[in-house]
């Protein structure tokens, strides 16, 4: 098998696998009771913010678990809306973002927000002049995703975070860096951010479970009501073995992200060559060189993305299609439509996504696949 | 004293007289194979009825009506009290029916039906109906007859035993699954296909499928569905054979020899002549398909005589003159309907020409096949083709 599916979901850690699983059954004490077994799981659940939080360079009271990254981007952006709308209701985003936010901006958008998008060029970069010149007194949130999940285009958030705090000061910045996390460094001592959005199960680590950085002082509004856990935020049974795994998956992979990178971007370079020697005039990289390493995104020609996906899943190879084959318009992703990638490779665009246990003798055989592929399917 | 029995009713295997043991004998053997994993039960005829009593504490009586209504076959079933032909016994256990009943429904007002069978009995139907709707009526003071209109009725059978209920719940009618022979149905996944298998089966008929997968212009998850489709039709074909035939070479063949607007035609031949291939290994004596006339550019009368032409076995197509919404209505009663319409569209439709010939001919059908090299391309996927027992 062959698995380059890495930014839909990863294979967790084998130590993570075991730490969840001893703690599960050993340590299910609830950490909000009052009782001393409470209290163990409590310790676990404070050690793995203080170690999450470490990796972010942030204060551990900033780290509120979520049940993962959809729910820590709907709490964001709901949440601070929510919180701040007597100060205005315009919104900024990119057209390009994960559902989870492009669904919740539009729940506010029909509570009567104003949501305005930035545009994107060819390589899916937003222009800081752009944000600039569009942030307005009453601007209450502005969300960017660092990464994209899509081509892996990296957004310039550290250069947006000053333009946003030069402007308006009070306009709330989120970052989803679900993408992002354990791949490219994070410093929320100079990145200006007031909240930012993490998963899990894509760095190794087990699903169902995410987590928010809020920074001091930023006003946001629960969405979920219950006991109150979380410090008033996030209420709900907190998961203590699946954050506990978080934390080792996290620590593992931030430790070892430049090997991971280095690693990758071999695999990355090898499987770019190979499709350029094999087929130089059927691919098109829509990926910025400059994007993340783990992600890349080609349209082949005269070949159904959705077949392709299909005929590598017959070599055992797993990767995603940027569109779905069906009669039916709109089927090609937000993405590659926001890119204005035109329509003959729009509808052969594959998203490879690797990690650091991946190996360029596999990009290699996926690339010879890929030939027999476009010799035998082109209709 | 009393006992829960569920009673079967049948109606048109009277019809039959001549083979009437033959349909009775096979709608007890399916009636014993669908409630197999229930628990210990006795299936037992007597009288034109049947009687499914269950031996064990407890017994599911809930799922084994639910699994009844889909044998073919039985016209209707109630969960029935039986007690023994004694009238204060009779009275005692109609006081306990009652109780049961108007303790889950708001029900107001009934009325007793009795039916005599037993004409040793002392009291005839009409005195029995009075004297037992009295003595309901003492005892559940909130309850009134009324003869024209009532919330319940209170049956009563006076037989051997004695049979007390309220509900007839009504099921799937038709004949016996296994006495009408087998035939195969080309199944793919869409809302028509399993409502005409589905139709075919309530005959009597066991039904075999045959799908055609096309990876990777089909999706894993296409073939997914088919399997459920036919673990959905299975709970009322007793079971089914599905056989799924790898197609991508032919349709590959097919584009690449024949012209754009004859694809679908030539490949709807090709599916059939397989089909008929597969039902003819197996006994089956007849084809299914879910066309209706004019319903896409396939199945418009020519086409139809194009793709008949193919097989010599006689093709069934239950619903040819019907149109969408009343095979919608069936595909949602028979529970179909939820799973056909499951977004799993296949690049199949990569295979359709923009402008596909409504009016073909034959001649030219035959013509532009004659390039493809049929019987090397049919035995080989006839040699693929996977089994799967439902």
């Amino acid at each position: 098998m062959i698995y380059f599916d890495n930014s839909a979901t990863t294979r967790p850690y084998k130590e993570v696998v075991d730490l969840v699983a001893k703690l599960s059954w050993e340590e299910f004490g609830n950490p909000a009771s009052l009782h001393s077994f409470g209290i163990r799981a409590e310790r676990i659940l404070e050690q793995s913010r203080k170690q999450l939080a470490d990796t972010i360079k942030a204060d551990p009271e900033e780290i509120i678990f979520t049940s993962g990254g959809t729910e820590a981007i709907n709490f964001a952006i709901k949440g601070s809306a929510e919180a701040l709308k007597r100060s205005g209701k315009h919104i900024l985003s990119t057209p390009i973002e994960h559902p989870a936010a492009l669904e919740s901006l539009k729940v506010l958008e029909n509570m009567g927000y104003e949501v305005e998008m930035l545009s994107v060029d060819g390589k899916g970069f937003i222009d800081t002049g752009e944000l600039k010149k569009k942030l307005r007194k009453d601007t209450i949130l502005v969300n960017i995703m660092m990464v994209n999940n899509e081509t892996g285009v990296i957004q310039p958030v550290e250069e947006a975070g000053h333009i946003i705090k030069a402007g308006n000061p009070g306009t709330v910045f989120h970052v989803d860096a679900v993408q992002a996390y354990g791949k490219l460094p994070i410093d929320m001592r100079r990145l200006k951010a007031d909240i930012m959005s993490f998963s899990a199960h894509k760095i190794h680590g087990p699903r169902g479970v995410g987590m928010m950085y809020l920074r001091n002082g930023t006003k946001i509004r629960p969405i979920m009501s219950g006991g109150g856990q979380e410090k008033q935020y996030r209420s709900g049974t907190v998961n203590v073995p699946g954050i506990a795994g978080f934390a080792c998956a996290a620590v593992k992979k931030v430790g070892q992200m430049d090997q991971d990178n280095r690693n990758i971007i071999m695999v990355r370079e090898r499987l770019i060559s190979e499709l350029k020697k094999r087929m130089p005039d059927r691919i098109r990289i829509n990926s910025p060189e400059d994007g993340l390493p783990g992600i890349l995104s080609v349209s082949f020609s005269s070949v159904k993305s959705e077949v392709i996906l299909h005929a590598l899943e017959l070599s055992e190879i797993y990767v995603s299609s940027g569109s779905a084959c069906s009669a039916k318009k709109n089927s090609i992703s937000h993405v590659i439509k926001a890119m204005n990638i035109p329509a003959p490779w729009s509808d052969g665009t594959i998203r490879f996504s690797f990690c650091g246990e991946n190996t360029e003798d596999e990009a290699e055989t996926c690339a010879k696949v890929l030939e027999d592929i476009m010799n035998t399917f082109t209709l | 004293m009393s006992e829960k029995v569920i009673l079967v009713r049948y109606e048109e295997i009277f019809l039959k007289r001549s083979n009437r043991n033959m349909f009775e004998n096979r709608l007890i053997r399916n009636i014993r194979q669908r409630l197999d994993n229930l628990g210990d039960v006795r299936v037992t005829c007597s009288q034109s009825r049947i009687y499914v009593e269950c031996r064990d504490e407890d017994f599911d009586l809930t799922e084994a009506v639910e699994r009844l209504k889909k044998v073919f076959g039985i016209a209707s079933v109630s969960i029935v009290s039986r007690v023994p032909t004694d009238y204060e016994t009779i009275k005692a256990s109609a006081v306990g029916v009652v109780a049961d009943l108007i303790s889950r429904y708001e029900y107001k007002s009934f009325k007793v039906e009795t039916k005599r069978a037993d004409k040793s009995f002392p009291m005839n139907s009409p005195q029995i109906s009075a004297d037992v709707g009295a003595h309901i009526l003492k005892n559940f003071p909130s309850l009134k007859v009324d003869v024209k209109n009532p919330d319940f009725i209170l049956y009563i059978e006076v037989r051997e035993s004695t049979y007390l209920y309220s509900e007839i719940i009504p099921a799937a009618k038709g004949l016996p699954t296994g006495t009408g022979g087998r035939a195969t149905l080309l199944l793919s996944g869409g809302i028509d296909s399993p409502v005409a298998g589905w139709m075919i089966a309530k005959r009597g008929v066991e039904v075999d499928a045959v799908y055609f997968h096309s990876p990777p212009y089909t999706s894993e998850r296409a073939r997914e569905k088919v399997i459920r489709l036919c673990e959905i039709l299975s709970e009322w074909t007793m079971g089914m054979r599905l056989y799924v035939v790898p197609f991508t070479e032919i349709q590959m063949a097919i584009h690449q020899k024949c012209p754009q607007e004859y694809l679908t035609i030539i490949m709807r031949r090709y599916m059939m002549k397989i089909a008929e291939q597969i039902a003819q290994n197996d006994g089956s004596l007849a084809l299914i398909t879910g066309e209706a006339i004019g319903q896409v550019a396939s199945q418009t009368m020519e086409s139809m005589l194009v793709t008949n032409s193919a097989v010599t076995l006689p093709v069934y197509r239950p619903l040819i003159g019907m149109d969408k919404n009343e095979v919608v209505n069936i595909a949602k009663h028979i529970g179909t309907y939820d799973t056909s319409i499951l977004p799993y569209e296949d690049c199949c439709t990569l295979f359709v020409a923009r402008h596909p010939a409504t009016r073909p001919s034959l001649e030219k059908t035959l013509d532009f096949e004659s390039v493809l090299d049929e019987e090397q391309m049919i035995a080989k996927a006839m040699e693929q083709a996977e089994t799967i027992i439902i």
